[in-house]
């Protein structure tokens, strides 16, 4: 696995060296792109298939490797006040979210349910857990396994702003998405 | 023949008549005066009054002695004014009925003495010394309150009960308790989020609900020191309502799905499951008299009150109007249930009686939540956040004198009032 | 043996007289006991209000404002007038079973003539009656002053007939103080009896309300109230009973 991280870094460098050399005329500069393009995606494609075969191991190993696993968990699914189905703009997420849990079948997460302040906070307890519990039903449907998807719910205990304003209390309104360790 | 008996009789009848007679006569003639004459028998007017002119009771207070004695002053004032129940009187203004004197000795600890005298009938009615070896002046004071309040009103005191309610310092949700009035605050155990807290009926223990590696608990915790006990653990939500009079816990767990009720012997620790419905019903309290159970349920669609016996049986819903309404605490008689209820977007708290009758509102500034009744019935301790951050409040239990008890710069909310300290 | 009334093989008609005679007074006698022991109506008993200067405090500015208020309240009079002639019939009814009576019953109704004659003087004059109006008014406006608080005193005296009545009870009522413990429908009766000079010289409770408080609340204001308003001497009442309820 390593020795072909190595030969990528090599590649890479190679390419970049390569566009330093043509600066001169427009047609180079195209082609420049163009395999500046293609190394993009050649990139993209590596890096894939890295998680790929990561995830056949069970395991994220690197610092680099985790900070990618929480980017592709990182948003939050927002909820309508007093309510906990899944809104339209929900579905975008929770489907990338399924689709990361399906190609990391060793990874399990936490769906964390909480609340905006207008609330009390015992009914908001029981709220934020509905709005989890709502979240892992939805991926269930997309095929990841509820055993992988563990509830918690923290009302309107763990707020990520204070104001008192729709705005704040809408990003309060949440179902965040935890790796378990 | 007849003829001759005829007239014997009535010799004879005529001579032995006239004694008997006159007696009949006289006793008929007592009668008749004792029962005809109007002006000479017992005429009684009757006067009515419904309605006590004054309802506060005028009093004054007055210390003499050392420094202490006006500390001593102060606090007690502040105890018994509070109630709502005494008006104060000053000391050369005639008109109070009952009159406080607190003097105070210079000693190495503290020792004060109360006379009480009933200005009206006259004489003391109270006549007491107190002592104490440190200067604990607030409990001392608030013992001589209490010591009043008894003999004048002959009901107890609450001068010496606590509140515990969640601090909020620095992300940590806490429990804590203070004196009533908001002094000597003290943490009773630390968590990183302690919620749902409650008295035991005895006022020796707390239970309460603690988040700790993603797992809700509930705990037990004895209050004379002998540390903290696990009543219920599983995955969900578990959150405790109190303990009744019968030692028994009833708390809400969705472990099966949606949050249920409830309730479990603490000792025995075998919970069983009241309720079943597809919403979710929290916040569950045993009245009093353990004889039912409140909570929340939003089976109807939204968060209402309702109330059921101690096995789940005879449930009915208690408030109609608006749309949420949470957080039901007992009136120690039974008879009503403070709860908080959302109207124009905010919380406010009600008081309604436990049939659903007389629904009335108690608070209109700010979002007030967590309502909970003095063991006398008399005040209200809620939360509010009408003074920027949310603190504690006190009031009395007609939405009259509402003060806020913990410091501003202090995040406080859930108040709930110990039962009498023994 | 044959010592009877008379009512033995064959009653004579004597007997029968004498009887029936007995018969009767003991008949007329048990008709009067439903008036001893229910409630006695107390109505139409005018109260002369000797010297209103003496009483208490109002007593004097009230007057005062009598004389400046010259206007005579004839509907009051008129009602005055009609309530008289009745309880003049009344009595005449009353007078007319008495005949019946012993001695000791005709006494009776001699003092009744005599206070009807005394009420018959009374009605004569009406500037006193405007008076009697006036005073009344003026110590009920300063006692409800005293009483403060909530002005929506429910309290009356047995009917408003009776000016002295509705006197003390504003006086008893403006000293009664009982907090607010949530506690309707507790009821007390004191009955108390007042001398001459309308001090309370002994208060009975008749009555408790099963709560002891309640109970001290309703002797203290009782209390406070002493002296009353000296009754006029024309009232002829030998207790009075004050009943205070929530």
């Amino acid at each position: 696995m390593k020795k072909v991280f190595i030969i990528l870094l090599v590649v890479i460098a190679f390419g970049c060296a390569k566009k330093q050399i043509k600066t001169t005329g427009e047609a180079p500069a195209v082609k420049e792109q163009k395999s500046a393009e293609e190394m993009a995606s050649k990139k993209k494609e590596m890096v894939d298939d890295k998680l790929y075969t990561t995830k056949k191991e069970g395991d994220i190993a690197t610092e680099t490797e985790r900070a990618a696993a929480e980017q592709a968990i990182s948003r939050d699914v927002l909820f309508d006040y007093d309510q906990y189905d899944i809104r339209s703009d929900a579905r975008p997420i929770l489907d990338s979210v399924a689709a990361w849990m399906n190609s990391h079948r060793g990874m399990s997460i936490t769906i964390e349910g909480h609340c905006d302040e207008r609330g009390t906070n015992e009914y908001n307890l029981a709220l934020g857990e509905k709005r989890a519990k709502a979240a892992r039903e939805y991926l269930s449907l997309l095929g990841v396994s509820s055993g992988r998807l563990h509830i918690m719910t923290y009302g309107e205990e763990k707020p990520v702003c204070t104001q008192s304003n729709e705005e704040c209390w809408q990003k309060n309104r949440r179902a965040h998405f935890v790796l378990v360790k | 023949m007849s003829k001759n008996l005829r007239t014997a009789n009535k010799k004879t009848g005529n001579y032995n008549k006239m004694p008997l007679l006159s007696i009949v006569c006289a006793l008929c003639s007592v009668l008749c005066v004792l029962f005809s004459s109007p002006s000479v028998s017992n005429a009684r007017v009757y006067l009515d009054i419904t309605s006590p002119a004054q309802r506060k009771i005028p009093i004054s207070i007055n210390h003499k002695g050392t420094g202490d004695a006006a500390t001593i002053e102060e606090i007690v004032k502040n105890d018994l004014y509070f109630t709502g129940i005494f008006s104060d009187v000053s000391p050369n203004i005639p008109g109070a009925e009952i009159r406080i004197d607190i003097g105070t000795e210079a000693s190495e600890g503290l020792e004060a003495s109360v006379t009480v005298t009933d200005m009206v009938e006259g004489g003391n009615i109270l006549q007491k010394n107190y002592a104490a070896s440190g200067k604990i002046v607030r409990a001392l004071s608030h013992n001589i309150a209490n010591d009043i309040f008894k003999i004048v009103t002959g009901r107890d005191g609450i001068f010496r009960t606590q509140i515990a309610y969640i601090a909020d310092s620095a992300g940590k949700k806490e429990l804590y308790m203070m004196d009533w009035d908001g002094y000597g605050s003290r943490r009773i155990v630390s968590s990183r989020l302690a919620t749902s807290h409650n008295w035991s009926y005895d006022g020796k223990y707390i239970v309460y609900s603690s988040e700790g590696n993603k797992k809700w608990t509930i705990y037990l915790i004895d209050l004379m020191g002998a540390g903290k006990e696990t009543l219920f653990q599983s995955e969900g939500l578990n959150l405790a309502g109190n303990i009744s009079s019968g030692n028994r816990l009833t708390f809400s767990s969705s472990k099966d799905g949606s949050p249920e009720i409830y309730v479990m012997d603490i000792k025995k620790k075998n919970p069983e499951k009241i309720t079943r419905s597809y919403g979710i019903d929290v916040s569950p309290v045993f009245s009093p008299d353990a004889s039912k159970i409140a909570f929340v349920s939003d089976r109807s669609g939204a968060p209402q009150i309702y109330i059921m016996n101690s096995d789940g049986g005879g449930v009915r819903r208690v408030t109609f109007e608006g749309n949420y309404n949470t957080s039901p605490a007992w009136s120690p008689d039974g008879s009503r249930l403070a709860y908080a209820g959302r109207i124009n977007g905010k919380n406010q708290i009600f008081v309604i009686k436990s049939d659903g009758t007389d629904m009335r509102q108690l608070t209109d500034t700010g979002s007030n939540e967590e309502p909970a009744f003095s063991p006398d019935g008399l005040l209200i301790a809620f939360d509010s956040d009408r003074d920027g951050r949310r603190g504690i409040y006190i009031m009395r239990a007609n939405g009259e004198g509402q003060l806020r008890i913990t410091p501003r710069e202090l995040t406080a909310r859930a108040p709930r009032w110990s039962p009498y300290k023994k | 043996m044959k010592t009877s009334l008379g009512l033995g093989h064959e009653p004579s008609l004597q007997r029968l007289i004498i009887a029936s005679v007995l018969l009767h007074f003991i008949l007329m006698a048990f008709l009067f006991i439903p008036f001893k022991t229910g409630e006695r109506e107390f109505k139409n008993y005018y109260v002369t209000l000797v010297e209103p200067a003496k009483m208490s405090g109002g007593g004097g500015a009230a007057a005062r404002k009598a004389e400046e208020k010259p206007a005579v309240k004839k509907e009051a009079s008129a009602n005055k007038k009609i309530a008289e002639d009745k309880a003049i019939a009344e009595t005449k009814e009353l007078m007319a079973l008495k005949a019946e009576k012993s001695q000791k019953a005709a006494e009776a109704v001699a003092k009744e003539i005599e206070r009807l004659k005394a009420l018959k003087a009374l009605s004569k004059g009406k500037e006193k009656k405007r008076d009697i109006e006036d005073v009344r008014k003026g110590i009920e406006a300063s006692a409800k002053g005293v009483g403060g608080a909530s002005g929506k005193g429910g309290h009356k005296a047995s009917d408003s007939d009776c000016p002295y009545c509705t006197l003390i009870t504003d006086k008893i009522w403006s000293g009664w103080v009982y907090p607010d413990f949530n506690s309707a429908g507790l009821e007390v009766e004191i009955s108390i009896k007042i001398d001459s000079k309308g001090k309370v010289v002994s208060q009975k409770k008749e009555k408790s309300s099963g709560n002891d408080l309640f109970d001290q609340s309703a002797l203290k204001a009782i209390s406070k109230a002493s002296p009353l308003p000296p009754p006029p001497p024309s009232l002829e009442m030998d207790d009075i009973v004050v009943r205070f309820h929530l």
